[in-house]
């Protein structure tokens, strides 16, 4: 939108018209209009841009009315672009009465924003300050660029995707299988696509096998394979190098290919149309894709000849549409399709490329689950920010003095740190002091060594008396003789001192240097002192400090076109938390509570689950369930009774007896028990017979008491004596099991208090000494998320390739091609990505409430919502550019999950990629690679703790204004 | 807040001449006579004299009867009226608003003319004489200032028109925070040249 505005000298002579553009993105230019009033069809315009130099008004009309001068534009503002008109001129009216004008005439301001401009050093004010002190933010930058160093701070992407091509596109860009419509195919790819289409488990190893055969020349391919394209008919072998002639010249025309032609292969355009229509040239073309193919499918074989027949298929797609068409009407090829058709990549048949991928094999373990596809093409654009420069901020802090008030002001800062771990290592063989431990082992050698010797006494004419009265008498002399013992003496005294010694030594050096190792004590100080001293003044001072803003030039750099990979990887921070935990040694999961096992109340407590509940909560005073059955007997002869004890808690359940008569009285003998009679051999068993606690009553009956067959001698023992014995089952009270649950209840939830406090200490310990700042923070993430997208790429190839392992390598327990071949692809990862620029994303669902690391209490996971983030995570979604001369290969390998060994330029492409390398290559070719920076830089305004005195007010100064 | 302005003397000048910095009320019919507002005397070559041209203002006024009535502080847009109330003439701002880019007095005695004046930082600026009741003085300015080199000039007085005629230099404040008002020419001789007065070390606001 445009703005005018009007400015007119003091007494009217000349007039300015100002135009200007608002609304626009960058500060625009201003046009001018100057004209008299009297004279108003005479004007002249000019216009003044940016900051440029002033531009001249010399102007004058013919009522003799004239100005001379300068108009110029300043700088008033970065913000929204305000600008004024700046005037230094002369103007008269009538040829005399001269006026002069200096200064800004207009302020202009058209909403964009000015590229910021060098920061000026700050001059010295001469000037008083007048005004007692304005709390206003200072837009003026006054110190200098001390630093300007670049740093990125993060990548983002354009995303572009790809439109599936026509076939027009198709033909200009790929070289496609098999070239020639009328050829009958070769025998060596009717059998691979044979294999491809058979479906069976074994058909990528049979396709292995059949290239090696036929690279190798086995029955019946014996020499099919070109190991030299000069084998080839006619001018063939001349292809390659037609071709780099073409890719070298990039103006070439159909004329100047006519002409190599006939220059280098000797064939006008008709003679080279009918050999390429030749039945001679479709075998051989039949024959050099067999061999590419070979090579292709056992990459690696031979990386040269494998370009060359690159190129000799290239050459032949290129002749094959520049000279045998079927339009007959079609136009001559262009320059610029010629250079698409020499650039054409070959585009692999569908039906044997990618091969079969290997069944996976159930004993072996796939790494880590996820996704992995191309995503976009995108330009990768890098914000990048260089320090510019510091800025005055807010205000931090006023000192204000007195008039005739002294002030000192002291501040100390004194911070310690002490951190001491008492860790006591005690030896198996040793549990006690050092002292005791040398006592011990002096006592053991002693012993050792009175083994080793023997002293005889050998006393002559000793006689002693005993009896009334004792006598003894002794004369002569005592002999002691030292003979060696059973065990051959030779150990050294000396040196067993000195091992003990040693040991001492040993000892107490090993404590020292312990303490040494754990005790870490920091202490800083910052002492501060600041003096005002305005007693030789009468009036009031102010004082006034501003925080420091560091300001920053952030602009967008293009790093250029670039194929972005996505990877999907499920719950990314598993592995992660499991390192933590290994390596910290401490198992930080939080005791799950009683209620969470199942257990509401102490009823839930049962003889099944208790022991694992004690082994959980690692509680040991727990009593072990009340036994189930306990026996009591008791034997009674005939006319007893007995008030036989129960065990506490228990019940009587079941009573039998055995007799050793059969009949007493003529009756089965029998017993009384409790309240049931119980015959011999007997058992009666029901707690609602007995259900007696304490004691049971059992009464065996006398004989003779109630039977009047006492003749029965058979039955009766002489002494009409006889016993039985009675067995009494009991099993525990309701009371008993209540109160063992009861029991073991309480255990168990002093035993959970006991661990959620081990695991708050724990916790607490983690939380001081292991937390880290964010960038540590995003550090980890980066490196995790890195080795699992490095760990989805190796599934790619042990899903389509699978771990091969020959029968030979597993009699010699050797690794297999996979191990072998691992570091090989995790270099080409390492090479092929750009990891630096990975961007990334989390996603959690529901069920991450319950996973985690620490639960989350606190420590990282609070003080970093990110890492928080990472953490919690399902899923996470990984974006990795390629790097451009690898973007074909890994392309190539997602699709194949092979690396391509040899020239980027020549690189396959697989039938479902051709769309998306179509699309990449057309990509690189708009990169402009001139421009790597995006748009203007803006500044980015950072505060900072440090603080400064404001420099209008260096000198203290009152509230008068007067300093 | 007001502009920053240091005048340097670097001009040849001998004759001890005297600054004088003024302004011009744009509002009035007529050719009315501007005020020194500052003069700066005894400046001599290389010396420097600094001073502040405040953004803010002040009116008072002065009655027939030879009363001063007190400054007030006043911003475009104000009006001010002189009204005669129980203890004798008064001024103060009146209720109602006047134009946005000026400042206005009125007359609303019975009887009697008033002189209003307009200061800025206790100097006069300028001044309109003899209003008639109901009748008001308009006082707008330009945010420039005139400054020239002359003789027989007084601070605050009206300056007469051969004065003001000689003074042709206008400098413009405008988005101006401080500034250097560099003095050149003069002196004595054949190469004396006329008196000309930039800005230098411009810093806007």
């Amino acid at each position: 939108m445009e703005k005018t505005k009007t400015w007119e000298t003091d007494d009217g002579a000349v007039q300015f018209i100002f135009t200007y553009e608002i609304g626009t993105s960058s500060c625009s230019e201003v046009k001018v209009v100057i004209f008299s009033p009297a004279e108003p069809d005479n004007r002249k315009e000019l216009t003044l841009h940016g900051e440029s130099k002033p531009v001249s008004i010399g102007f004058k009309m013919k009522s003799g009315t004239g100005i001379e001068g300068d108009l110029s534009l300043k700088s008033m503002s970065d913000v929204n672009c305000v600008r004024c008109v700046w005037g230094e001129f002369t103007y008269y009216v009538n040829n005399h009465a001269e006026q002069i004008y200096e200064g800004c005439m207009i302020e202009v301001s058209t909403g964009g924003h000015r590229p910021p401009s060098p920061p000026t050093p700050p001059d010295p004010d001469p000037i008083a300050p007048p005004n007692p002190y304005r709390c206003e933010p200072s837009p003026t930058v006054y110190l200098d660029n001390q630093a300007s160093a670049e740093d990125d701070l993060f990548p983002y992407v354009y995303m572009r995707f790809w439109p599936k091509l026509d076939d027009g596109v198709l033909l200009l860009n790929y070289v496609q299988y098999p070239l020639v419509d009328s050829a009958s195919s070769d025998a060596f790819i009717k059998e691979l696509e044979k294999y491809s289409a058979s479906g069976d488990a074994d058909a990528r190893l049979k396709m292995l096998a059949l290239a090696q055969s036929y690279i190798e020349g086995d029955d019946p391919y014996q020499g099919l394979y070109l190991q030299n394209i000069d084998s080839l008919p006619g001018v063939m072998p001349q292809f390659p190098a037609l071709l780099e002639y073409v890719r070298h010249d990039l103006d070439i025309t159909i004329d100047k290919l006519n002409l190599y032609i006939k220059n280098k292969l000797g064939l006008t355009p008709d003679q080279l149309k009918t050999f390429l229509s030749s039945d001679e040239f479709d075998s051989a073309v039949q024959q050099v894709w067999a061999s590419y193919f070979s090579l292709v499918i056992i990459m690696g074989y031979d990386a040269t000849n494998l370009v060359v027949l690159s190129k000799e298929l290239q050459a032949c797609h290129l002749l094959l549409q520049c000279y045998v068409s079927d339009d007959q009407e079609q136009e001559p090829v262009t320059t610029s399709e010629i250079q698409q058709l020499a650039h054409a990549r070959i585009l692999l048949p569908n039906t044997i490329f990618p091969l079969p991928p290997v069944p996976p094999k159930e004993e072996v373990e796939r790494p880590h689950k996820g996704a992995i596809e191309p995503y976009a093409i995108g330009d990768l654009q890098m914000l990048r920010q260089r320090f510019s420069h510091y800025q005055l901020g807010d205000i931090a802090h006023i000192e204000n003095i007195m008039a005739g008030e002294k002030r000192l002001v002291r501040s100390k800062v004194l911070s310690q740190q002490a951190q001491e771990t008492a860790q006591e290592e005690v030896e198996e063989d040793f549990s006690g002091t050092v002292t005791e431990y040398q006592e011990k082992k002096q006592l053991h050698e002693l012993r050792r060594s009175i083994a080793e010797r023997t002293v005889t006494d050998d006393y002559k004419d000793l006689k002693t008396t005993y009896g009334q009265p004792t006598e003894a008498t002794i004369s002569g002399t005592v002999i002691h003789t030292t003979k060696a013992g059973e065990k051959p003496e030779g150990r050294d005294k000396i040196k067993f001192a000195r091992d003990i010694l040693d040991k001492s030594v040993r000892e107490i050096s090993s404590q020292v240097k312990s303490y040494r190792s754990i005790n870490a004590f920091d202490e800083n100080e910052r002492a501060h002192q600041s003096e005002f001293d305005n007693t030789a003044n009468s009036r009031n001072r102010v004082g006034i400090y501003r925080w420091l803003n560091r300001v920053y030039s952030a602009y967008v750099v293009n790093y250029g076109t670039r194929l972005m990979i996505e990877f999907i990887v499920n719950n990314p921070a598993e592995r992660f938390i499991e390192m933590e935990r290994s390596q910290f040694g401490i198992e930080l999961v939080r005791p799950l509570t009683l209620q969470q096992k199942g257990i509401t109340n102490y009823s839930d407590i049962t003889e099944s689950n208790y022991l694992e509940l004690s082994v959980y909560y690692k509680v040991k005073e727990v009593s072990t369930y009340p036994q189930k059955k306990i026996v009591v007997s008791v034997s009674l002869y005939g006319g007893e009774k007995v008030i036989q004890s129960i065990p506490e808690g228990y019940q009587v359940t079941a009573v039998t007896m055995e007799s050793t008569v059969a009949k007493i009285n003529g009756d089965d003998s029998y017993v009384l028990a409790g309240a049931h009679k119980i015959k011999t051999g007997e058992t009666v068993t029901g707690l609602d017979k007995f259900g007696e606690e304490n004691t049971l009553s059992i009464v065996a009956p006398m004989p003779g008491f109630s039977s009047p067959a006492l003749d029965d001698s058979s039955t009766l023992p002489l002494d009409n004596s006889y016993a039985v014995s009675i067995t009494i089952s009991c099993e525990p009270s309701a009371e008993v099991i209540t109160n063992w649950q009861i029991a073991t209840y309480n255990a168990l939830a002093e035993g959970y208090s006991r661990e959620i406090k081990q695991y708050y200490r724990l916790a607490d310990e983690y939380e001081g000494k292991y937390q880290r700042s964010p960038q540590v923070n995003r550090g980890i993430e980066r490196k995790v998320l890195k080795q699992d997208c490095m760990r989805l790429l190796l599934k790619r190839h042990v899903d389509d390739v699978g771990l091969i392992t020959n029968e030979a390598d597993k009699e010699d327990k050797q690794p297999s091609q996979f191990y072998v071949n691992q570091p090989r692809y995790l270099q080409f990862f390492e090479e092929a990505y750009e990891w630096r620029e990975m961007s990334y994303s989390f996603y959690s669902g529901i069920n991450s409430l319950q996973s985690g690391i620490f639960n989350y209490t606190s420590g990282s996971a609070q003080a970093d919502p990110l890492f928080k983030n990472f953490l919690e995570a399902d899923v996470a979604r990984i974006l990795v550019p390629v790097r451009p001369d690898k973007a074909m290969a890994a392309i190539y390998y997602l699709a194949s999950g092979v690396i391509w060994f040899g020239d980027e330029r020549y690189v396959a492409v697989n039938p479902d990629d051709a769309a998306l390398a179509y699309e990449y290559k057309k990509a690189r070719l708009l990169t402009d690679h001139d421009a790597p920076v995006v748009g203007e830089s803006w500044d980015v305004t950072v505060p900072t703790t440090m603080q400064i005195i404001d420099q209008d007010s260096s000198s203290i100064k009152d509230l008068e204004g007067h300093s | 807040m007001g502009v920053k302005l240091n005048f340097i003397n670097l001009t040849n000048d001998a004759n001890n001449s005297k600054f004088v910095i003024f302004q011009k009320n744009v509002a009035t019919d007529f050719d009315e006579l501007a005020v020194a507002w500052r003069v700066i005397q005894n400046c001599g070559q290389g010396d420097y004299h600094p001073f502040v041209f405040p953004m803010s203002m002040e009116v008072g006024a002065s009655d027939s009867w030879g009363n001063y009535m007190p400054e007030q502080a006043a911003e475009n847009g104000d009006m001010f009226q002189v009204v005669k109330d129980t203890s004798g003439d008064v001024l103060h701002l009146a209720s109602e608003k006047g134009a946005p880019k000026e400042v206005q007095l009125r007359n609303d005695l019975n009887k009697g003319a008033i002189n209003a004046s307009i200061y800025k930082d206790k100097k006069l600026l300028a001044t309109k004489t003899n209003i008639a009741p109901s009748q008001k003085a308009v006082f707008q300015f330009k945010p420039t200032i005139w400054i020239g080199a002359v003789s027989q000039v007084e601070e605050g007085e009206v300056m007469n028109s051969a004065i003001i005629s000689d003074v042709n230099t206008e400098i413009s404040l405008l988005g101006i925070a401080s500034a250097d008002l560099v003095a050149t020419g003069g002196g004595p001789g054949s190469n004396s040249v006329p008196f000309k007065f930039t800005l230098e070390n411009v810093k806007m606001v």
